[in-house]
């Protein structure tokens, strides 16, 4: 006998189940006999679909073609442009898994950086302070010497310059911090 | 790839939880994986087969290009028998997610087995470092060099705010998540675990039960790690879980002092039944093994049984796992023949 679900495989499991009154038999194969167990771990990329209201949007996201309903049925994105397309209706469900926060750690130094608010917060800070200017000239300066490596596949050296770039963007980090506490402690007084 | 280099993968005991790294036998595993995608292409859940494998191809060139020291092994998974992927996924190196679809995605894993790149997961790439007790901070160390060399080759879709963007916004920011595996028997007994476990959500960190669900895990394994990937730099994201398990720690030492105090004869009872069972039983399931080997475990921690060291121990917790019976045995096994199989393994371990 064949599985009364899918109607391939040969049935493995008999269920017998009463729904409003009315028995319904099936007679099941192993794999989908198991598909109905599969319940006991939560779906948390519901978290982030269910929060739209009902899915009556036409936006599509021109990177990938991947509309809002589509995201509302699996909760994955379709690529990273996605972000901008739906942007309005993401960063609330982003901020309200990860908190309000701005991403630290780790930054990407080569390429194209996916386009958010521009340059980090603190520039115009860079910028009235002569030593720090220069630094982060500098760090630019690198930077553009670190795509062109990349380009031609110098990676080693590429890895060098990378390096330095690190190094500065921790000096320049360290200053800034400095220079805030200063500040602070400034107007406490 | 031949079956049999694909057997070299799937054959080789799970190098990190064998190897007894923690002197306090309580922490098995540490687990880190990035998530990383490439910048103006679809995601793996837009992108037909072809697309699929073309995109793979490219991340396994860069792999082998720009880190050749990891003498990476590529297997498509595609090729992988049932039982295979089983072993693969025992050994934490697959995900059930990359199984769902196989066609246009790869298996990348280096000669130790210590790291592993899955590629076209839910995202591009899933990079992960597993090495055995708590160590942490030295597996970030290796997977952060993995992500720079790749990132000199690969574009890494970014963006200033959001930080590495994902398939799914829970993996935003860093795309780091961390996991530690435990083994906590005395804080199961004593009734611990709930409270403790509560706490967890509060301080943005999450717990699974291994081989079993909830605080009900029959093997006493628990995988803790952390929720939330944006706006916390790794080594925070990595400092907070690691204090937070060695809290864990010095509860479950102090649970197994009580179990001293107050339950001695009770806690020998259970622990020489979990021996001879293992021992000589001829149908074992896999519950069943798994409780007495976390039994036998925090026998062998507390220093109340010898007949077995830490090394054949967590070999055999890996080895009783249904998919290493089938790849033992070359065949699939009805639910009768695991348990005949399981009993003829763990009676072996103590015959000598």
């Amino acid at each position: 006998m064949l599985c009364t679900k899918c109607g391939k495989r040969p049935a493995a499991v008999h269920m017998k189940q009463r729904l409003n009154g009315q028995e319904i038999e099936e007679y099941l194969c192993e794999e989908c006999a198991e598909s109905l167990w599969s319940f006991g771990t939560l779906d948390l990329n519901k978290l982030f679909s269910s929060h739209f209201a009902a899915p009556r949007s036409t936006l599509t996201c021109p990177g990938c073609g991947m509309s809002l309903a589509d995201f509302n049925n699996s909760g994955r994105l379709g690529c990273s442009q996605c972000y901008q397309s739906f942007a309005s209706q993401l960063l609330p469900i982003i901020n309200k898994f990860h908190g309000v926060k701005r991403h630290v750690g780790k930054v990407k130094l080569t390429g194209n950086s996916g386009g958010g608010e521009g340059p980090a917060a603190s520039e115009a800070q860079l910028l009235q302070n002569p030593e720090l200017a220069n630094k982060n000239y500098e760090k630019l300066a690198l930077q553009r010497q670190l795509n062109e490596l990349v380009a031609v596949e110098k990676f080693e050296e590429a890895a060098a310059v990378r390096d330095k770039i690190r190094a500065l963007e921790q000096e320049i980090n360290a200053a800034l911090t400095a220079l805030e506490t200063e500040k602070r402690a400034g107007e406490a007084q | 790839m031949s079956r049999a280099e694909i057997e070299k993968i799937t054959n080789l005991p799970y190098a990190a939880w064998v190897e007894p790294h923690d002197s306090r036998q309580i922490v098995l595993s540490s687990r880190l994986r990035l998530a990383r995608n490439l910048a103006g292409r679809p995601f793996p859940n837009r992108l037909d087969d072809t697309a699929a494998a073309a995109l793979a191809q490219e991340v396994a060139d860069c792999l082998s290009k720009l880190t050749p020291e990891n003498d990476w092994q590529l297997l498509r998974l595609d090729d992988l028998l049932q039982a295979e992927k089983g072993v693969l996924l025992e050994k934490h190196l697959l995900s059930r997610d990359i199984l769902q679809h196989t066609p246009g995605r790869l298996l990348a894993v280096n000669g130790l087995q210590s790291l592993a790149v899955m590629i076209n997961e839910e995202d591009h790439l899933r990079m992960q470092v597993i090495l055995p007790g708590l160590q942490l901070a030295a597996g970030w160390q290796q997977l952060s060099v993995l992500d720079d060399k790749l990132a000199l080759g690969l574009d890494f879709a970014y963006d200033d705010k959001l930080g590495f963007l994902t398939s799914c916004p829970s993996n935003l920011g860093t795309g780091l998540r961390a996991s530690v595996m435990l083994h906590l028997p005395a804080l199961h007994l004593t009734n611990k675990l709930d409270g403790i476990f509560r706490q967890l959500p509060q301080v943005g960190l999450t717990v699974r039960g291994v081989y079993g669900e909830g605080s009900q895990s029959l093997s006493g394994l628990y995988q803790i790690s952390n929720q939330i990937s944006l706006g916390y730099s790794e080594d925070d994201i990595i400092s907070r879980l690691q204090q937070l398990v060695e809290e864990i720690i010095a509860n479950e030492m102090q649970a197994r002092e009580w179990l001293r105090q107050n339950r001695l004869l009770w806690l020998q009872d259970r622990v020489g039944r979990a021996v001879g069972v293992l021992a000589n039983a001829w149908l074992l399931s896999s519950g069943e093994a798994m409780e007495h080997i976390s039994m036998l475990r925090l026998g062998l921690a507390m220093g109340l049984c010898d007949s077995i060291g830490y090394q054949e121990l967590n070999l055999m917790m890996l080895s009783v796992q249904t998919p290493f019976l089938q790849v033992g045995a070359s065949k699939e096994l009805n639910e009768f023949e695991r348990d005949q199989f399981r009993a003829a393994l763990t009676r072996r371990f103590f015959s000598k």
